[in-house]
C-alpha cells in the first residue's frame, strides 16, 4: 500500500483542507468536508422549499377561492396580483417554478445532494469524497443556479411560463407567453448549471461508493441507503446529458434563429415567424429521456433511506435485502427505457403506445416487490413509534397510493382520459412530491443527532406528521378524482367549464387542506431552528443503529473517524441476534463477539 | 521534493489504512466520459430525427477540417509515443511527445476556428439550415471539451516537467494515463462527429 | 416527559393512533373513491376506456384497500410486542413471496392491459377511418378552435401560413383555390350528426394544443407541423365542451369550443345556416 499517500497527497494538493489549520471561512463556507458540504444543500434546499411553499400558497389560493379579491397579498406582490386578484401569467410562472423549485431545488438538494453528500462517506467508511474539491464546487455552481432561478422572477415578463417541462414552441417563442421572454432564458441557465453541478455530485457519489469503502465493506454489506444513492447517481449521470444537449439546442432556437424544434409556418401573434422544419416533438422525446429517470433519481433514495430508518424502530433485519437490491438495479434500468409514456397523446406511433405501456407497467413489478418486502420489515417486529418512524410508515403508504397511480398513466389507454389531468397532478405528487417529502423529513428527524449533536423535539414531530400526513393525503387523493373528472391541469381557472361546476367544492376542501399542510410546516420550520440551538444533546448513536455513521461521534470530526478507519465484518440490519444482550451490532463488531448472521 | 511528504489532509489518521479500490483520477475521467457519450448520443438521436425533415439541405463543408483531422490524429499518435516512452524511462521524450500532443491540439482548434469562419465567409450561418445549425452546435460542444482536455494536458505536462520526476510510476504515470484516456476519447469523438455530419 | 403532555396515554394507544390511521386512509380511500366521477359517456370508443378505468378502479382499489389493511395490522400488531417474533426470513420465503407478487402484478398490470387496454387501444388508432366518416379539420391556435368544414365538393381548399390575418383569415386559406370556395370556416363550434363516425384532423398554427372531449373519451395533441387524425362515433345527442388539455399560454383556461351532436337533418341544416354565414 506503499503509493497511498501519494493519492491522498493529490487531493490534499487540491482540496487543501488541513482541518486543524483553516479559519472559520475555509471550515464552513469553502469547505471541502462532505458534511459541511451536505448540511450547505440541506439549508439551501430548505430555503428553496420555503420559497416553492409560498407560491403553492398563491396557487391554492386562486384554484380554492378563484374570483376573490385578497387585498392584503395584493398590497405585498403589485406586479402578479394587481388589486389583490392574480393575473393569469402569473398563476403561470407560479405553477412553473413551483415545479421546477420543488423538483430540482428543494428534493434534489436535501434529499440527494444533501443527505447523499452528508451519509454516502460516513456509511462506507470514507473520511470524504472522492474529489473533495469537486463536491465544494457542486454546491457552490447549485447555488448560483438556484440564484438565477429566484432571479427569473424579477425580470422583464417575468419567471418562465411554459411548465416545468418548458414545451417548445411555447418556451421558444417570446411572443407566445410573456415568461417566454428573458424568464425563460434565466431558467434555461439556471437547469444547465443545475446539470453541471448534480453531474459533478453524481460522479463524487459513484466514485466514492465504487472506491473508497472501508476495509470488510463489499457492496453486500452496503446499507441500502448507499445502494439507492450509487443507482440514482448512475441514473443522474446517464440522464442528465440529454437535457443539456436540449437545453443547448432550445437556446439556439430562442437566440439564434435556429429550426431545431420550430416547424414552418407557425403564426404567433399574428405574426409569420422564419423557422422551418423542426420538431416539437423532438424536445419531448430528449426531455423525457431525462425526464423519467429523473424521477428515480429522486425517489430511490427516498425508498432507500425508508429502508434503512425502518429496522432501527423495528429491532430487526429489514426483510430480503438482497431483493432490495435487486430491485433497485431493475427500476433503475427499466426507467431508461419507458419516458415514452408521457407522450401518449402527442401523435406518436400506436405501436410505440403499446410498447411503452407494456414496458412501463413491468415497474410495477419491481416496485411492488420493494413495498410488500418494506412492510415485511415491520412484520414480527418491536415497533418503536418515534417521528423518525412515523414518518418512514408513511413513505410507504404514499409510494403505494402513488404507485397505484401509476397504474392508471402507465396504460395508455386509461391515459387517453387522464392525460394532462389533475389525476397525473395527484400522482406525481404522492410520489415525487410525497414520498421524497416524507423521506425528506424522516431522514431529518433521524439524522438531525448526528449531524448537529442535538436531537429535535420528538412531540412536536409527531404534531408535525399528523398534520402532515393527514392534510397531505387528501389533497393529492382528491385530485386524482378530479382528473377522472376532466379537470385539465395548469388551468388558472374553471369557472366557465359546466362540466367542471361540480368540482368546486372539492377545490374548495382541497385548498383548505392544502393551506393547513403548508401551515403545519412552520411546526417544522420552528422545531428545526429550536432544536438547533436548545435541543438536547445526542449521543454518538441515539437510537441504538447498526450503521457505520453511528459508531463515530455526534456531530462527527473532520475526517469522520479519528485515527483509523473503521473495518468492517458484517451487513448494516444484525439487529437482535439471538443470545446477546444488545440488541444491535454495529458494523464493526468482530464475528468474535458477536456472531454474523447474514 | 517527495510527494510522500505532503502531510494528510486529517492529521491524526494512520498513513497506510487507506483501501481505495480503483485509480480515482482514471475512474472519474471514465465516468465523465460516459456522460460525455450520453451528450453526444442525444445529439445523435436530434440529428437523425431532424434529418429526416423535407427542409434539409446539406452545406459544404470546408476543407479545412481534414486538415484539422489530421492535426488531432497526429497529436494522439504523438501522445502515445510520450507514453510509452514514460513507461520506458525515457522522460525527455516522454514530455516532447506530450507537449507536442498538446500543440497539435492547438492547430486543432485553430484549424476548427478557419472552419467556422471558412463557412461565414461563404454566408453559411448557424441557422442557415439545419445541417450547419448541427454543424455549429456539434463542433462548438466538441471543441469546449478539446479546450477541456488541453487544460488537462497542459497541466500534465507542467507536472511532468521538472527533470527527476519519474514518470514511470506513481502519480505522474496516472495522471498521464488519464489525460491519455481523455484525450484519445477526443480524438475518437472528433471522427465521430466528423463522419456524423459529412456523411449523413 | 415532553412527550408525554402531547401523548399522556401509553404506548398501546400510539400503535392503536397510528396502526388505525393507515386503516382508515384505506377505508376512506376507497369510499371516496367508489363514486362515479367520469363525466358522462357520449361515444363509442369510450366505453372500451371507461371499461379499462373501471377495471383499473375496482382492481387498484382492491390493492389500495388490502395494503392499508395490512399496513394498519401490522403496526398494530409490532407496536404492541415486548419483543421481536420474527427475525430473518429464509431465502426462499423471500424467494417464493417475490415471485408471487411479480405474477401477481403482471396478472393485474399487464394482464389487464393485454386483455382490456391494447384492444381499445389499437382499435382506437389502428382503424381505417370509414369512407364515409365526416372529415372535420380544427385548427388550434392561441386560444381559438378554428373549425373547418370541406363543403359539398368533400374537399379542403389549400392553405398557406403566409395568408394567415388573425382577423380576416385565421388559418391562411387561399382564396383562389376553387376548393376553397364552399369551405366552412367556424370558430369554437363544431356540429356533428349522432352516431355517424367523425374523422378530426387536428392542426395547430402556432404552440402545442389538445383537442379534448372529456365526455367523448377524446384527447390528442395538436402539434404544430403535425396533421393527426382522430376519429370517434358520437351516440348521444347534446352539446358537449372541448378543452384544451395541453399548456398553451395565458388564456389556456378558456380555450373552450363546443361539441353539437345532431340528428342528421338538424345537422344538416345547422350546416346550411353557417354555410351561407361564411
Amino acid at each position: 500500500m506503499a503509493h497511498i499517500p501519494v493519492e491522498g497527497a493529490f487531493e490534499a494538493e487540491a482540496g487543501a483542507h488541513v482541518a486543524d489549520q483553516v479559519g472559520f471561512v475555509r471550515r464552513y463556507i469553502f469547505s471541502t468536508d462532505h458534511k459541511v458540504i451536505g448540511i450547505q444543500y440541506i439549508l439551501t434546499g430548505l430555503f428553496m422549499a420555503v420559497v416553492g411553499t409560498l407560491l403553492a400558497v398563491l396557487i391554492r389560493l386562486q384554484l380554492g377561492w378563484p374570483a376573490h379579491q385578497w387585498t392584503l397579498v395584493g398590497k405585498l406582490l403589485p406586479a402578479g396580483m394587481a388589486g389583490g386578484i392574480m393575473t393569469p401569467e402569473f398563476y403561470l410562472a407560479l405553477v412553473t417554478m413551483h415545479g421546477t423549485i420543488m423538483v430540482f431545488f428543494f428534493i434534489s438538494y436535501v434529499l440527494v445532494s444533501g443527505f447523499g453528500n452528508y451519509l454516502i462517506p460516513l456509511q462506507v467508511g470514507a473520511r470524504d469524497m472522492a474529489y473533495p474539491f469537486l463536491n465544494m464546487l457542486s454546491y457552490w455552481v447549485a447555488l448560483l443556479s438556484a440564484l438565477v432561478m429566484l432571479a427569473s422572477f424579477f425580470v422583464t415578463g417575468g419567471a418562465a411560463a411554459a411548465g416545468w417541462t418548458s414545451y417548445p414552441p411555447l418556451s421558444a417563442v417570446p411572443s407566445a407567453v410573456p415568461g417566454s421572454g428573458w424568464g425563460q432564458t434565466l431558467w434555461i441557465l439556471s437547469m444547465a448549471l443545475f446539470i453541471a453541478s448534480f453531474t459533478m455530485s453524481s460522479l463524487n457519489f459513484v466514485a466514492t461508493i465504487f472506491s473508497l469503502r472501508a476495509r470488510g465493506m463489499s457492496m453486500m454489506r452496503m446499507s441500502l441507503t448507499v445502494w439507492s444513492f450509487f443507482i440514482s447517481a448512475i441514473l443522474g449521470l446517464l440522464a442528465f446529458p440529454p437535457l443539456t444537449a436540449a437545453a443547448v439546442m432550445l437556446l439556439f432556437d430562442r437566440h439564434f434563429g435556429t429550426s431545431f424544434f420550430l416547424p414552418s409556418g407557425l403564426v404567433v401573434a399574428n405574426q409569420l415567424l422564419p423557422h422551418q422544419g423542426g420538431s416539437p416533438l423532438l424536445w419531448q422525446l430528449l426531455f423525457w429521456f431525462l425526464g423519467h429517470p429523473e424521477v428515480y433519481v429522486l425517489i430511490l433514495p427516498a425508498l432507500g433511506i425508508a429502508c434503512d430508518i425502518l429496522p432501527a424502530f423495528t429491532r430487526k433485519p429489514v426483510f430480503g435485502y438482497r431483493i432490495q437490491v435487486y430491485c433497485l438495479i431493475a427500476v433503475g434500468v427499466l426507467s431508461m427505457v419507458v419516458w415514452g409514456h408521457h407522450m401518449f397523446v402527442s401523435g406518436m406511433s400506436p405501436f410505440s403506445g403499446e410498447y411503452f405501456t407494456l414496458a412501463t407497467l413491468l415497474i410495477t413489478i419491481p416496485m411492488t416487490i420493494f413495498g410488500v418486502n418494506m412492510m415485511g420489515s415491520l412484520w414480527g417486529g418491536k415497533l418503536r413509534l418515534t417521528t423518525a418512524m412515523l414518518f418512514t410508515l408513511g413513505v410507504i403508504a404514499f409510494f403505494g397510493t402513488g404507485g397505484f397511480g401509476g397504474l392508471f398513466l402507465g396504460n395508455a389507454t386509461a391515459d387517453m382520459q387522464l392525460h394532462d389531468t389533475y389525476f397525473v397532478v395527484g400522482h406525481f405528487h404522492f410520489m415525487i412530491g410525497g414520498v421524497t417529502l416524507l423521506a425528506t423529513f424522516a431522514a431529518l428527524y433521524f439524522w438531525f443527532p448526528k449531524m448537529f449533536g442535538r436531537s429535535m423535539n420528538e412531540s412536536w414531530g409527531k404534531v408535525h406528521f399528523w398534520l402532515t400526513f393527514i392534510p397531505f393525503f387528501t389533497v393529492f387523493f382528491m385530485q386524482h378524482f378530479l382528473g377522472l373528472q376532466g379537470m385539465p391541469r395548469r388551468y388558472y381557472a374553471f369557472t366557465s367549464y359546466e362540466f367542471l361546476q361540480r368540482t368546486m367544492g372539492q377545490n374548495v376542501v382541497i385548498s383548505v387542506a392544502a393551506l393547513t399542510l403548508m401551515g403545519a410546516q412552520l411546526i417544522f420550520l420552528a422545531n428545526f431552528c429550536w432544536s438547533l440551538a436548545r435541543g438536547r444533546r445526542a449521543e454518538a448513536n441515539p437510537w441504538r443503529a447498526t450503521t457505520l455513521e453511528w459508531t463515530v461521534d455526534s456531530p462527527p470530526p473532520h475526517g469522520n473517524f479519528g485515527h483509523a478507519l473503521p473495518v468492517v465484518h458484517r451487513w448494516p440490519y444484525e439487529y437482535s441476534v439471538e443470545g446477546f444482550d444488545a440488541d444491535y451490532t454495529p458494523q464493526t463488531v468482530s464475528p468474535r463477539e458477536v456472531p454474523v448472521t447474514a | 521534493m517527495t510527494r510522500q511528504s505532503v502531510s494528510l489532509p486529517w492529521p491524526h489518521a494512520a498513513d497506510t489504512e487507506s483501501v481505495q479500490r480503483h485509480d480515482l483520477v482514471q475512474l472519474g475521467v471514465w465516468m465523465f466520459l460516459a456522460t460525455v457519450v450520453m451528450l453526444f448520443a442525444a445529439f445523435t438521436s436530434a440529428y437523425i430525427i431532424r434529418r429526416s425533415a423535407s427542409d434539409w439541405t446539406p452545406i459544404e463543408l470546408p476543407w479545412m477540417l481534414w486538415m484539422s483531422t489530421a492535426a488531432l490524429v497526429a497529436s494522439s499518435v504523438a501522445f502515445e509515443r510520450g507514453r510509452f516512452a514514460s513507461k520506458r524511462g525515457q522522460a525527455a521524450s516522454a514530455r516532447y511527445g506530450i507537449s507536442a500532443a498538446a500543440g497539435l491540439g492547438l492547430i486543432f482548434l485553430a484549424g476548427q476556428v478557419v472552419a467556422w469562419r471558412d463557412l461565414v465567409a461563404r454566408g453559411v450561418y448557424v441557422p442557415t439550415s439545419p445541417h450547419s445549425s448541427f454543424f455549429f452546435i456539434l463542433t462548438a460542444t466538441h471543441g469546449v471539451h478539446v479546450v477541456a482536455g488541453l487544460v488537462l494536458l497542459i497541466y500534465t505536462v507542467t507536472r511532468i516537467w521538472d527533470v527527476g520526476v519519474p514518470l514511470d510510476r506513481g502519480a505522474p504515470a496516472r495522471l498521464i494515463a488519464a489525460s491519455a484516456t481523455f484525450w484519445h476519447f477526443l480524438a475518437v469523438l472528433w471522427l465521430y462527429v466528423f463522419v456524423l455530419v459529412s456523411v449523413f | 416527559m415532553a412527550m408525554r403532555r402531547i401523548f399522556p396515554l401509553k404506548l398501546p394507544v400510539e400503535a392503536l393512533l397510528v396502526g388505525g390511521l393507515f386503516l382508515l386512509t384505506g377505508f376512506l380511500g376507497v369510499g371516496y373513491g367508489a363514486r362515479i366521477w367520469l363525466p358522462p359517456l357520449a361515444s363509442r370508443h369510450g366505453a372500451g376506456i371507461d371499461a379499462m378505468l373501471t377495471y383499473l378502479l375496482v382492481a387498484v382499489g382492491a390493492l389500495f384497500l388490502v395494503g392499508h389493511v395490512a399496513l394498519g395490522v401490522l403496526i398494530w400488531r409490532a407496536a404492541r410486542q415486548p419483543r421481536i417474533t420474527h427475525r430473518l426470513a429464509t431465502r426462499k420465503t423471500e424467494w417464493v413471496l417475490s415471485a408471487a407478487l411479480g405474477l401477481l402484478m403482471a396478472l393485474v398490470a399487464e394482464g389487464g392491459v393485454l386483455a382490456i387496454g391494447i384492444p381499445v387501444w389499437s382499435e382506437y388508432f389502428g382503424a381505417v377511418p370509414p369512407r364515409h366518416a365526416l372529415l372535420v379539420e380544427v385548427t388550434a391556435q392561441q386560444f381559438v378552435w378554428n373549425v373547418r368544414y370541406p363543403g359539398d365538393d368533400g374537399v379542403f381548399g389549400r392553405t398557406d401560413a403566409r395568408l394567415i390575418d388573425d382577423a380576416s383569415n385565421p388559418i391562411g386559406t387561399d382564396r383562389d383555390d376553387p376548393a376553397a370556395a364552399d369551405d366552412v370556416v367556424l370558430q369554437n363550434e363544431i356540429a356533428v350528426p349522432v352516431g355517424q363516425p367523425v374523422t378530426v384532423r387536428l392542426r395547430s398554427k402556432d404552440v402545442i394544443h389538445s383537442f379534448f372531449l372529456p365526455h367523448l373519451r377524446v384527447k390528442q395533441d395538436a402539434v404544430p407541423g403535425m396533421t393527426p387524425e382522430i376519429v370517434f362515433v358520437p351516440t348521444r345527442k347534446g352539446t358537449f365542451e372541448i378543452a384544451c388539455a395541453e399548456l398553451c399560454g395565458l388564456a389556456h383556461y378558456r380555450m373552450q369550443g363546443f361539441l353539437h351532436v345532431l340528428s342528421e337533418d338538424e345537422f344538416r341544416l345547422w350546416l346550411q345556416e353557417h354555410s351561407s354565414g361564411s
